[in-house]
């Protein structure tokens, strides 16, 4: 991590990245016709690793199977959507089945990209790049961890898929030395309940325990910031501790984390009273902003609150 | 060429007898395992003996860990039983697996895998080779490499999206190191290819795409040999594309120009001809 404060999420990312190719002439980033202030970095001073593949999503990620396949450590760029969905077997083909070094870089998380509507919302990514075996997932909650991810990914042996959300954050990982390899941090604990959420949805989650926690320190807020591989172990060690454990996320519901962790307690026999917080299995309609649309699709705070508070109140 | 025509006809009866045998492999293999795509394997035959045996280009076993071997993507990846035949001849694995095609365990599937010795990158779904080709050639022109990417498609394969986005790529970035070799046999699994794509030539697409373009009959290695000598090494200033007639079933009959030998397994007497015209009857043989 540097000293350098980034607001804006993709800054972050790519001002990072920027020194990572400034040291390594390996490092190529391409982009489908999308802008971010740091390209222009790459373009004057390391322009030959810098490739503008244009609106070609498909073919950006074959010629990136390509240039790993000579040893390169390619980073594509573009919505976060398009850079999935659009190329999904060439992601499967060509990066999964011969486990290239490649990572997937998308902007626009979950309902990131608001009024531009459902073709623009990242709602089933989740859900579709863990299926892809052999994937890692990194989903960020603030620049911060971020800037972090594209070093690990730069590491990273096979393919990765980091997505992000636009716009700023507040910080939640002040603390330089975070390394970021447990894939889950504990960003507040309380004694009686757990909100595992992931991406700036963990924002969400910290707005919701201060308001469910009143006078008492009752919510505890886990950042599931690596999706894939899971950290099974840790998890699992965490969620013993809790008889009530809620999934929070800005995802369509199958698939997600919610998913995930219903999985870990299933194939684990961990019995704990769960719910998932997730968003319907539909495309969003709603045009606003992004706070008005997540209570419009119920994963306002206000709502969410209400509802853990008399989740953590049932007796059992 | 010309200035060696007795080692020109040598060369030319070799690969003859090697485009024969080949298509007598697949189709043993075809038949012992009672699947494999004869049709497009077929097809392609005498395309892929005429570069790996001419030593045109820098395929060989010897040459393979070099990072300036030429690299070759067989992206119709569904006629890779004429591609194994050739790569077990040339050495890169034991020719015993070749009987071992299409039975448990066997490292030789349907559609060639990366891990193949001899393969470069998993195929079988179409349209993803040029791309990747793409990138390995921009790779060499980053490294100021020199060796050749050749990618071959089919004409079927051309349906694909993709292959015109990297038809595009390849053209801007100039990439006159990539060379794309398509089995042009006018024929899919369903239907001719014309009845898909419409009339327009894949020459006038290629042409209008940016790229340099030449023709050849791909059953013809005089035709084809001359058109690799020309086209190597990068030339001109734009990536290339071959566009090589091609006869899908060629070398059986009945199998010539139909859809249905796309992946169809000749039984009875239709086997019986199939062997009798491959030189594959014993009193042949």
């Amino acid at each position: 991590m540097r000293d350098t404060a980034y607001t804006d999420f993709r800054d972050a990312f790519f001002e990072e990245l920027f020194r990572i190719a400034k040291k390594d002439p390996d490092v190529i980033l391409l982009m489908a016709d999308q802008e971010a202030l740091s390209f222009e970095k790459f373009k004057k001073e390391i322009p030959k690793q810098i490739i503008n593949a244009g609106i070609a999503e498909q073919n950006m990620i074959g010629v990136a199977a390509g240039l790993a396949l000579s040893g390169k450590k390619v980073f594509v760029h573009a919505i976060a959507n398009f850079t999935t969905l659009r190329c999904y077997e060439q992601i499967k083909v060509d990066l999964s089945i011969m486990n290239l070094p490649v990572t997937i870089v998308g902007v626009g998380a979950g309902f990131a990209y608001t009024s531009d509507g459902p073709t623009h919302h990242a709602n089933q990514d989740i859900a579709a790049m863990r299926a892809i075996p052999g994937m890692t997932i990194f989903n960020a909650s603030d620049t911060n961890s971020l800037s972090k991810f594209s070093h690990l990914a730069y590491k990273n042996k096979g393919p990765v898929y980091i997505r992000f959300d636009k716009g700023s954050f507040p910080v939640i990982y002040n603390n330089q030395n975070h390394n970021f390899e447990d894939g889950l941090s504990i960003i507040k604990e309380g004694s009686d309940i757990l909100i595992i959420s992931t991406g700036t949805m963990v924002h969400h989650a910290m707005e919701i325990s201060n308001k469910v926690d009143g006078n008492k320190n009752r919510v505890t807020v886990l950042d599931l910031y690596r999706i894939k591989p899971l950290n099974e172990k840790l998890l699992k060690k965490i969620i013993r501790k809790y008889k009530k454990i809620i999934t929070l996320e800005e995802h369509i519901g199958t698939g997600g984390i919610g998913t995930i962790i219903s999985d870990l307690l299933a194939d684990n026999n961990v019995f704990a009273s769960f719910k998932r917080f997730a968003l319907r299995d539909a495309n969003c309609f709603v045009y606003g902003e992004r706070n008005y649309m997540q209570r419009k699709m119920k994963l306002g705070t206000g709502n969410l609150s209400g509802k853990i508070l008399n989740f953590l109140n049932e007796k059992k | 060429m010309k200035t060696n025509s007795k080692a020109h006809s040598e060369l030319e009866i070799l690969l003859k007898k090697k485009a024969r045998w080949v298509r007598q492999e697949a189709f043993n293999m075809a038949i012992r395992a009672n699947r494999g795509h004869l049709g497009g394997a077929f097809s392609v035959t005498d395309i892929l003996v005429s570069i790996y045996y001419s030593k045109i280009f820098r395929l060989s076993k010897k040459q393979h860990n070099s990072p300036n071997r030429d690299r070759l993507i067989f992206s119709k990846g569904h006629a890779c039983l004429s591609l194994y035949p050739i790569l077990a001849d040339l050495g890169f694995f034991d020719k015993n697996e070749l009987i071992r095609y299409g039975h448990n365990g066997t490292f030789l599937g349907g559609h060639p895998d990366h891990f193949i010795p001899g393969v470069e990158v998993s195929s079988g779904s179409l349209g993803h080779g040029l791309s990747i080709g793409a990138g390995i050639a921009l790779s060499a022109k980053l490294d100021k490499k020199k060796f050749n990417t050749l990618v071959i498609l089919g004409d079927g394969e051309c349906m694909e999206g993709s292959t015109w986005e990297a038809a595009s790529f390849a053209s801007v970035q100039n990439l006159n190191n990539l060379i794309v070799i398509i089995d042009n046999n006018g024929v899919g699994a369903t239907d001719f290819v014309k009845n898909f794509m419409g009339g327009k030539s894949l020459s006038e697409k290629f042409k209008s795409f940016g790229w340099e373009v030449f023709d050849a009959n791909g059953h013809n290695f005089n035709d084809l040999l001359s058109v690799f000598i020309k086209i190597k090494d990068g030339k001109f200033n734009f990536p290339v594309a071959l566009i090589a007639k091609t006869i899908k079933g060629k070398g059986v009959s009945f199998m010539e120009n139909k859809y249905h030998w796309h992946h169809g397994i000749p039984k009875g007497k239709l086997l019986d001809q199939a062997l009798e015209e491959l030189g594959l009857k014993k009193n042949n043989a």
